[in-house]
């Protein structure tokens, strides 16, 4: 059941891996050329961090609104807050060649993070993103009544991360709202200490490891660690991962070069000299950590649709491949996630099998839903999209060549192409609504930012002149990161002219009326999600001028029907669909020419308006 | 890790906890929320019950015992939570009660072993 002996095999004598060199160097002052640096040069580096992360507050902070472009957050970053952003990088990396303390390399990794998610969180005055207002909303739901409405939406089917946030929230006197500014903040920081984890579980070189966890913050452009189940479920699914491969990863049993059958499993056994503390666990405890995995299992599980198969096959594949030897854990996590969907989602696959299924096989079809279509709109937020493209294109191929090396030198590779691959498998599975190819990109991002770690540091440890060319490029990279992770802010974010229209909408509104937007990215729902009856968004109708369709799609209610207009979804209509940049103009010229409406609210970004009865227009 | 510092760590925790569970008992839903409380309960919320079963379980590697910590405290609060809805009994505070009462009692748990466990290595090394 519980192996305690696991097989390993001392390092072969490979080529030169990008330095075995360990901290344990550092801590017998190896890697140090003062072995007793003063108080002051010690704290020099902590000290430009701080004082570059509160500068870089002070510069930006409320200057978002008005001034963010097609490109996004950068348009309204001061050009002295890019050098801030890179900040963090320079004296990261110059630790890395000189010192590798883990205090220095710590605080410079948590710089790095609270600058590219403090240009957003600092800048805008209010929370972004209308999908994390909407799931505030189902907090508050939750909160209020104590009741998942899975007849509304289908994410109140795995209602955990909702009812566990608003236990928080409740706990630490905060509305879910407040939540939404420093979620992803707060998130990506977690992730780094199970993706430590996890990467001290499967390569021996510290710096590569530390060079893993900067390029994984960097690259994690896909922008799902906002207030969300599957941020949160992420997390679960890293802690959960990174316990078993520094715990229970073992290896083949017996080990010979021979032939090729004993190759790949010498390339299955981690060496001696990789995550020494994992063996050091003793049998008592590794029976409780099964019992933790279990746990989080169920948490992912109760939580989020995707995050419990991508664990469950990445499990599921290390086990087959006799990487992983206990079974039981694979299995435990199967059972969980299977038993949640009968039970806990029963109400959403009754009617969804389709849904589910339906694309299972279909793997062109879902590559296409993800990449192809999404190119559209505007031209720069074409070249955004491609941008994005390029970005993980990139990620991939320094993965793949991360990984050839790793495999000709001979060492623990195919563990790390193992977890970088599973969640591939989900395109043969699931579309995810369009977002399957940014699901695997984000779930093969830990092994695939190791792996491309690795190539970075075998390029540089080549010559100088290659060395300058991938610091270089490291440094650049970060301002596209921006582009790429905040390049739709002219849409998502929400100007305080916005919120303040969002909340005099709910002032307005009698309870039962309906609601209306132009296009679905308008932040709102944040409260009273079952007291209002919410349309579907009509920007179709007024793209085309059809302001009676419109008209048609708010419906008769008797208690009212209200359509927001505000800035952003013009800015969506202009982007995503291409429209050109007067059309908002002209969307208020239709709105005021068809004589239906009145408005009730008006500000600059943003306007109510009150579907009158068809008898008052007649008058 | 050495008993003396698990005794001492594993009290502090369940001290934390005891003011934390009543700090909410006494604020109850009040949205006065603050950075303060965010910290002085939040935390022990999150992060207490599996901190107590790192102290509890002795595990030595800061790393793995920090991962553990938080992803078991909050796994755990995800169950209590779900329980709590689908049981038809919902109530935030008695899952923010159970989750501290379980930090305290795991962490006191873990003080009483490792003040045995610190008193068998003194009475060991006087023997030697």
């Amino acid at each position: 059941m519980i192996s305690n002996s696991v097989t390993r095999y001392l390092p072969p004598p490979g080529p030169p891996d990008a330095a075995h060199d360990d901290e344990t160097a550092r801590g017998t002052g190896a890697g140090h050329r003062d072995p007793r640096p003063g108080i002051i040069r010690a704290g020099a580096k902590p000290a430009v961090l701080v004082a570059g992360v509160v500068t870089g507050y002070v510069l930006i902070r409320g200057r978002a609104d008005g001034n963010i472009g097609p490109w996004g957050i950068v348009e309204a970053l001061p050009w002295p807050y890019l050098f801030l952003l890179v900040l963090p990088a320079i004296v990261f990396f110059h630790e890395l060649q000189r010192g590798m303390r883990r205090v220095v390399l710590s605080l410079a990794l948590a710089a790095q993070v609270i600058t590219i998610y403090g240009s957003v969180a600092f800048s805008e005055s209010m929370p972004r993103f209308a999908t994390a207002w909407l799931h505030a909303g189902f907090t508050t739901q939750i909160l209020q009544t104590g009741e998942t409405a899975t007849g509304m939406d289908a994410r109140f089917s795995w209602p955990g991360f909702f009812a566990a946030a608003g236990v928080f929230s409740e706990a630490v006197g905060l509305e879910p709202l407040s939540l939404l500014r420093w979620a992803p903040m707060c998130f990506a920081l977690l992730f780094l200490a199970p993706l430590a984890l996890l990467f001290r579980a499967l390569h021996g070189s510290a710096r590569v490891r530390w060079t893993g966890l900067w390029v994984f913050t960097v690259a994690n452009w896909v922008g799902q660690d906002y207030f969300a189940p599957q941020a949160f479920a992420f997390f679960l699914h890293l802690a959960g991962l990174s316990v078993v491969t520094a715990v229970f990863l073992g290896g083949a049993r017996s080990v010979t070069r021979s032939r090729p059958v004993g190759r790949i499993r010498a390339m299955l056994t981690l060496p001696a000299d990789v995550n020494p503390e994992g063996a050091a666990v003793t049998y008592g405890q590794r029976s409780f950590l099964i019992v933790l995995l279990v746990i989080v299992s169920a948490a992912v599980a109760m939580s989020h649709q995707l995050t419990p198969f991508m664990l469950a096959m990445t499990l599921c594949l290390l086990a087959l491949t006799g990487v992983l030897r206990i079974a039981l854990l694979p299995l435990a996590t199967v059972i969980i996630t299977v038993g949640w969907l009968c039970y806990g989602a029963q109400d959403y696959w009754n009617g969804h099998m389709s849904a589910i299924f339906g694309s299972a096989g279909q793997v062109s079809s879902v590559v296409s839903s993800g990449v192809g279509s999404r190119i559209v709109g505007s031209t720069v937020h074409q070249a955004i999209v491609n941008l994005r493209i390029a970005f993980a294109g990139v990620m991939w191929l320094l993965a793949a060549a991360g990984l050839i090396h790793l495999l000709r030198s001979r060492k623990y590779g195919l563990i790390l192409g193992i977890i970088a691959g599973a969640p591939f498998l989900m395109l043969g599975l699931q579309a995810y609504g369009g977002e399957g190819m940014l699901r695997v990109y984000l779930f093969s991002l830990p092994a695939t930012a190791l792996l491309a770690a690795h190539a970075c540091a075998s390029l540089a440890a080549r010559a100088r002149p290659v060395a300058a060319v991938v610091a270089v490029a490291g440094l650049l990279v970060l301002p596209v990161s921006l582009v790429a992770r905040y390049g739709n802010e002219s849409y998502e974010h929400v100007s305080a002219q916005e919120g303040a229209a969002v909340a005099a909408l709910y002032d307005i509104a009698p309870y039962g009326s309906t609601l209306v937007c132009l296009s679905p990215n308008l932040s709102w729902r944040n409260i009273g999600l079952s007291q209002y009856d919410y349309a579907q968004a009509v920007l179709d109708q007024f793209a085309v001028h059809r302001v009676d369709l419109a008209i048609a799609a708010m419906g008769t209610n008797p208690k009212g029907a209200y359509l927001i207009v505000t800035r952003g979804q013009i800015a969506y209509g202009e982007e995503v669909y291409g429209l050109p940049a007067d059309w908002g103009r002209s969307v208020q010229r239709d709105i005021v020419g068809s004589r239906r409406f009145t408005t009730v609210f008006h500000n600059d970004d943003a306007t109510v308006y009150r579907l009158e009865p068809v008898k008052e227009a007649r008058r | 890790m050495k008993p003396g510092w698990t005794v001492g760590t594993a009290a502090g925790l369940a001290v934390w906890a005891a003011i934390a569970l009543v700090w909410a008992s006494l604020a109850g839903a009040d949205p006065g929320g603050s950075p303060a409380r965010v910290i002085g309960v939040g935390i022990p919320l999150l992060a207490g019950p599996g901190l107590g079963f790192v102290l509890l379980l002795n595990i030595a590697d800061p790393l793995l015992g920090f991962v553990i910590a938080v992803s078991l405290g909050c796994a755990t609060l995800v169950v209590g939570a779900q329980i709590s809805l689908y049981s038809g009994h919902w109530s935030p505070p008695a899952v923010i009660a159970s989750q501290l009462v379980c930090t305290v009692l795991i962490a006191a748990a873990a003080s009483v072993r490792g003040a045995i466990m610190k008193r068998r290595r003194e009475a060991g090394s006087v023997a030697g």
